[in-house]
């Protein structure tokens, strides 16, 4: 090695403007410097969205991202409804969980299957996997396009919900519709059960395995939920979602177009699927609860690459709640729309929700007219990017020390480790790449 | 026949394939039995969208390096064979997308696809559309319209 050090640099984790992807600089045999970049979108949207009335807030904020759409939409009407001072009746509460369900199915489908999966079983693509796994490729596009379905039903569309109003819902659904989503929900736990089994005959490594602090919302109510009104850590702590702004320190770095986020303390930490389970995993029950001691046999390890079987977990348990989300919906009255008056004044606000790749805060303050005057998105991604370096640096020093083979195997490798924290690399835009 | 519009119209120049829609809308007659939608960013929802259609047309905001405005016209085989150029962490690329449609959605696997891309500029956060792009999505609904006529 020469003394000026040897690069390691992976330019095509990020899509757009050319920018974006992991940067490794070893000089001396040591790891000098990791750097990770993405392009993140949801900064852009607060400017967006100041001046612009309340009621703009969804129709603006949903487009931040087509896959984290629900889950925008969901923490953006608890924050207004939470500056407005108003609440959420059960079924309007209900509802917003199904979409949340929905969501959820939807991107977890998507990231366990098409996106990690292959790179376990050693395939290029998920098309490379369907000439092993044909039935299995093909179900996980049905699963997905399930979570697309109960996000039409709830939301009013597939993508960018339109039915999701400041203090209920435009359209409620008919029984009829929450039968047959309830029916399909069912049916597709068997094939699940099957890639349990599947990914439990696969080996996770452990080469960014490293003491790691998780964050998660403290569910709403006894049971594994994606609502509550305040943040748990893994050493104990709690504190309301409020005051997020003490516990959650946001900060810029040089190489990156993203915030970075640390606790008040300075520790990076991880939220998302392993970090809930982490935290509430023990409140799984029924075949979530069988799938999870059946992939996590000694429970929840420090190890991000387990990240995309915490989701094959959730994905079990998003099926079975959504069930019963369903049945609690059909046992109330078939009514055509549900909305809660209220009056408009100044307030601020703050709305977090556990979004497939973590806890998404939204806050917003608005004058006496509803006119927003600022607006603050922390994604789950910005807050999981400072914890992905100091993964992939634990990565770089062990596979480097191992003589991890070739540079094509060692970058594989750690875009494995960025691949796991399921990055949300603004999917706000659609370019086709010629 | 479905017309999809691909892309964020709150992004630019990526929002040219809603543009393109919007301008069909317009266009088109009622009763052509053609329907123009907005597909937005996920092409792996165009199952939700589609209703039995033979053919589906795609609209989408293009990156090859041509200048702006440039059109670049591809049949099903070329679009289909087209290289993953997206090697994306969060999500596939239209070529992929649809060759997992095609595996995933077997009423859909002999849907003909067309494709109209069209080279942006900038792909910022804002409203509206460059010069360049705006002139050649006007022109591509153009060309569709004529075609259906």
């Amino acid at each position: 090695m020469s003394a000026a050090g040897r690069s390691i640099v992976i330019p095509h984790l990020g899509r757009v403007e050319g920018h974006g992807g992991i940067f490794v600089k070893v000089v001396g045999g040591r790891v000098h410097e990791v750097n990770m970049d993405i392009f993140e979108g949801s900064r852009y949207y607060e400017a967006l969205l100041k001046g612009k009335h309340f009621l703009d807030v969804q129709g603006v904020i949903t487009r931040v991202c087509a896959i984290c759409s629900a889950g925008h939409t969901v923490a953006a009407l608890a924050a207004l409804e939470n500056a407005l001072g108003i609440g959420s009746s059960p079924r309007v509460f209900k509802m917003r969980g199904l979409l949340t369900l929905g969501a959820t199915i939807e991107s977890h489908a998507l990231h366990v299957f098409a996106l990690a999966l292959p790179d376990f079983l050693g395939f290029d693509s998920v098309i490379a996997m369907a000439e092993k796994y044909p039935r299995e490729v093909t179900f996980a596009l049905k699963l997905k396009q399930l979570g697309n379905r109960i996000q039409e039903l709830i939301g009013g569309r597939a993508v960018h919900p339109v039915n999701t109003l400041v203090g209920g819902f435009g359209k409620l659904p008919r029984h009829r519709d929450l039968e047959e989503i309830r029916a399909a929900l069912a049916a597709a736990q068997g094939p699940l059960a099957g890639f349990v089994e599947l990914a439990a005959s696969i080996e996770v490594p452990d080469f960014a395995a490293r003491p790691t602090v998780f964050v998660a919302l403290r569910p709403h109510e006894e049971g594994y939920r994606f609502r509550g009104s305040t943040l748990c850590t893994s050493r104990g702590e709690e504190f309301p979602v409020a005051e997020y702004r003490d516990v959650v320190r946001e900060f810029t770095v040089e190489h990156s177009h993203a915030k970075h986020a640390a606790l008040a303390s300075g520790e990076t930490y991880m939220v998302g699927s392993l970090a809930r389970l982490a935290l509430w995993g023990d409140r799984l029950v029924g075949q979530a609860r069988e799938a999870f001691q059946r992939l996590f046999p000694r429970g929840v390890e420090e190890n991000v690459l387990t990240n995309t079987w915490a989701q094959l977990v959730e994905l079990v348990h998003c099926l079975e709640r959504g069930q019963q989300v369903c049945e609690e919906l059909l046992g109330l009255p078939e009514e055509e729309r549900e909305m809660q008056d209220y009056r408009v004044r100044a307030g601020r606000g703050v709305g977090a929700i556990e979004v497939p790749r973590g806890t998404l805060i939204h806050e917003y303050s608005f004058d006496d007219d509803g006119i927003i005057e600022s607006a603050n998105v922390i994604t789950p991604t910005a807050q999981n990017l400072a914890n992905t370096e100091r993964d992939l640096r634990a990565a770089v020093e062990r596979l480097l020390a191992s003589d991890v083979g070739s540079e094509s195997i060692l970058k594989l490798k750690l875009e494995m480790v960025a691949r796991a924290y399921d990055p949300c690399i603004s999917c706000s835009v659609h370019v086709t790449c010629l | 026949m479905l017309i999809v519009g691909l892309g964020n119209p709150l992004m630019g120049d990526d929002g040219v394939g809603h543009a393109v829609v919007e301008r069909l809308c317009r266009l088109l007659p009622q009763h052509h039995g053609v329907r123009a939608e907005y597909g937005d960013t996920d092409a792996l929802r165009l199952p939700a969208l589609w209703h039995g259609e033979e053919e589906v047309w795609l609209v989408d905001a293009v990156c090859s390096g041509a200048l702006p405005g440039t059109i670049h016209r591809l049949d099903h085989e070329a679009l289909l064979a087209a290289p993953q150029r997206h090697h994306h962490a969060h999500r596939l690329s239209l070529p992929e997308s649809l060759r997992w449609i095609a595996l995933g959605v077997t009423e859909m696997a002999s849907v003909r696809y067309r494709f109209w891309g069209i080279e942006v500029h900038e792909v910022a956060p804002g409203e509206g559309l460059s010069p360049p792009v705006a002139a050649a999505a006007e022109y591509v609904a153009s060309e569709i319209a004529d075609r259906l006529a």
